[in-house]
């Protein structure tokens, strides 16, 4: 069983009287590309925050590359954070920038920001304030990059980037996972991207995590089940219903398995990671939903 | 040496599309026993996906026997996938030439032929799962 | 570290280096002029029937005003000092969520912020030396002519303390920035906190940083020489058994003077009278060679203050969320 690289434990934070982020427990293990998914507000950003040692939980516990995320200079030289608003010196230019990560870091790599940046042709010698916010992000990523961390913790990262820059940085990111074991957590709307890079899913919703593990364990334990109208269970009692719908004459249900399926009139396929993604995202909360043992409720038709 | 490529749009899982590709490299000659497979640096790096999926790609072809790794070196081909003979597999063709003649005539478009056969791979390929 | 904040620093440092510079050469060319006037109205007076009594204004070339601009840029300096390098130091990097970079590299937020309180004070340290140096010697001649050190603009612009004002500025605003997080609010409150603080202790505790000394003084005649050198804190009129005459409108008890003199009006005549029967002034004083211990005294407690600012600051950027 490989070491974990984040775990937490019924994670927790609170903004005066809004929570941001309630019982959160997961467990990446080391060398994952993790996706963190969810829609806006949801916690992702507390998530990362929270890992990286820059806001402290209300409760529950959190803990990267086995120790508490704290200020100290080795730990915090093993962890790449790199917040979504990119935030750099802008009266520095990119020179400056590189420079500041090298006296700031002792394991840093020159070659490895510089060239990155080089060969993407981003001006290092301007002022930051004068560069794109595509640019920008390029530097701060090389500047995440070039202190080769052991984890890196990147809030939207390839959000200003045109397509052949997100899958340039990409392609870093697995090359790297491949060579150093890098475990990555990134926050993402782009679900293409995920189901090719990611191999470990976080899903935030209502600020709790709906779904937690790795991508292809997760898939096998989905399943879409068609069959005719039901009013009873019709022998999916013991799984968990995600999703459903129906109409006059079809019922259509995301299912979590919890066994096989042996009722024959029900027809099983498999689920996508976009699918599975959406019907959990559009999940009503936790808390409100009943146990498992469900039974299928009247929904209105589809034309 | 073979590049791969992937269709994001298929369906079918990204290691099961690099699985598929070797094997239909081997039967069509472009891979040979003794071949070395891309390796998994470059696969991750040209494709853009996880190194475990490529990994896990390899694998699966060395447990049917189709490949070996060798620790530091790479991935070679051992040998090609076992095949019915070309007559055999003439027969067949022949065969699904009928059938399909036969839901043609029977007033089925081609889409529907098309959904009916997919219907039956999935059901064969998930018969120990569901 | 210390690489970066040169970095972020460089045009300001030089810009401050070039202002201290001409201030020197206007306070040096000033200077100059200033002493050369008190020279020779020292020759002049000296001759003369009552000698050299307050020649202040008259030693000034070019008027009072001038040692009015000095002393306002003498007051000035902590004040600017704390508004313009302590409170933008941490308020900053929260505004343009720099924070977020720089607690993330490899150094403890706690390293970061020691470099910078370091480098920014030790800054301010120089800077406000060189420049109360200079104006001390600009200001001799005049101190020269006045004999008093101890009245407040002249006390709060020359020897140490103007040091002891700009360090605590300057800790002031960083703690400010560290607790507001923005910097115009943070400016704003340490102007403010600076000017109380600056108030409260010339005008309430400067007298007592050292055991004031008391002399008795004739009721009648001009005070003796250690009180006009000297910074007079109160006086009150005492009798022969030294115990203290309470004043009805501003004039002895009738209660408490001899009947001999409950009759006369107050002026020179009441004052004789009493006089004659051994009352006097007592007048609580420091004299004017307590200059420098009084300069510690304060500077010292205003680096203390200092000190819990720093620490305060410590504190905040430590353990709460970024």
């Amino acid at each position: 069983m490989s070491d974990s690289a984040l775990v937490t434990r019924g994670l927790a934070k609170r903004y005066r009287d809004q929570w941001a982020l309630k019982s959160c427990s997961v467990d990446v293990p080391v060398g994952c590309i993790a996706a963190l998914v969810g829609p806006n507000g949801a916690g992702k950003t507390t998530l990362l925050q929270l890992a990286a040692g820059l806001i402290r939980p209300t409760s529950g516990e959190v803990n990267v590359l086995g120790s508490a995320p704290y200020q100290d200079p080795s730990w915090l030289a093993q962890v790449g954070f790199l917040a979504q608003e990119v935030p750099l010196y802008r009266r520095l230019t990119g020179d400056q920038l590189l420079g500041m990560g090298a006296h700031l870091n002792p394991s840093w790599k020159e070659a490895v920001a510089r060239d990155r940046l080089e060969s993407l042709g981003i001006a290092l010698d301007k002022n930051v304030s004068q560069l794109s916010g595509g640019e920008r992000a390029q530097i701060g990523l090389a500047i995440t990059l070039g202190k080769q961390p052991r984890i890196l913790l990147l809030d939207e990262p390839v959000a200003s980037l045109d397509p052949l820059a997100r899958r340039d940085f990409l392609s870093s990111l697995t090359e790297a996972q491949f060579e150093t074991e890098l475990t990555v957590v990134l926050s993402s709307h782009l679900v293409a991207d995920i189901e090719r890079v990611c191999d470990y899913l976080v899903l935030l919703s209502h600020s709790q995590v709906q779904l937690a593990g790795r991508i292809d364990e997760l898939l096998a334990a989905h399943r879409w089940v068609v069959g005719p109208r039901q009013t009873t269970e019709g022998g999916l009692a013991q799984h968990e219903i995600i999703n459903e719908s129906h109409t006059e004459r079809q019922s259509t249900l995301m299912v979590r398995l919890n066994g096989p399926i042996h009722d024959p009139r029900w027809e099983v396929a498999d689920v996508g990671l976009e699918e599975l993604v959406l019907a959990y995202m559009g999940r009503k909360r936790v808390d409100e939903m009943a146990s498992n043992q469900r039974r299928l409720s009247i929904v209105e038709d589809r034309p | 040496m073979i590049e791969f490529r992937l269709n994001a749009r298929s369906g079918v899982p990204p290691y099961i599309q690099i699985v598929q590709q070797v094997k239909h490299a081997l039967r069509l000659g472009m891979l040979e026993v003794g071949d070395q497979l891309p390796p998994v640096k470059a696969v991750v790096g040209q494709l853009t996906i996880n190194a475990n999926t490529v990994l896990k790609a390899y694998r699966d072809l060395e447990r049917e026997g189709l490949v070996e790794s060798r620790s530091g070196i790479g991935t070679f081909v051992l040998r090609r996938p076992p095949g019915p003979s070309p007559d055999t597999q003439n027969l067949l063709q022949r065969g699904l030439d009928r059938w399909l003649s036969e839901a043609q005539a029977a007033g089925l478009d081609l889409e529907s032929i098309e959904a009916l056969i997919r219907r039956s791979i999935y059901t064969a390929m998930n018969e120990g799962v569901a | 570290m210390t690489w970066l904040i040169w970095q972020q620093q460089r045009r300001q440092v030089i810009t401050v280096a070039i202002a201290l510079v001409l201030a020197a050469v206007f306070l040096g060319i000033t200077g100059i002029f200033v002493e050369d006037s008190y020279h020779t109205l020292v020759l002049h007076c000296s001759g003369q029937a009552h000698g050299c009594g307050s020649l202040s204004n008259a030693v000034l070339w070019g008027g009072s005003r001038l040692s009015d601009v000095v002393v306002a840029v003498g007051f000035l300096t902590p004040f600017v000092l704390g508004i313009f390098w302590g409170a933008p130091l941490v308020a900053r990097e929260f505004e343009e969520g720099t924070h977020r970079l720089a607690w993330t590299q490899s150094v403890s937020r706690r390293r970061w912020l020691a470099v910078h309180v370091a480098w920014t004070i030790g800054a301010t340290i120089a800077l406000v030396s060189v420049l109360t140096l200079l104006i001390s010697w600009w200001y001799s001649p005049i101190n020269s002519a006045q004999h008093n050190r101890l009245g407040s603009a002249v006390f709060d612009s020359q020897g140490l303390v103007p040091i002891g004002y700009a360090v605590c500025a300057v800790a002031l605003g960083v703690a400010m920035g560290a607790l507001l997080r923005r910097s115009v609010p943070a400016m704003g409150m340490t102007f403010l906190i600076m000017g109380v603080l600056r108030y409260v202790t010339s005008e309430y505790l400067r007298p007592h940083l050292l055991p004031a000394k008391t002399i008795l003084v004739a009721l009648t005649g001009g005070g003796p020489a250690p009180l006009r050198d000297g910074w007079v804190l109160s006086q009150a009129i005492v009798n022969a058994a030294r115990q203290p005459v309470p004043l009805l409108n501003g004039t002895p008890a009738p209660s408490a003077i001899p009947e001999v003199c409950r009759a006369i009006q107050p002026g020179r005549q009441l004052g004789e009278c009493l006089d004659s029967h051994g009352f006097h002034y007592l007048v609580a004083y420091q004299p004017a060679n307590h200059f420098w211990a009084l300069q510690v005294a304060e500077t010292t407690l205003f680096l203390a203050i200092g000190i819990v600012f720093v620490v305060s600051t410590f504190w905040w950027v430590s353990r709460r969320d970024a």
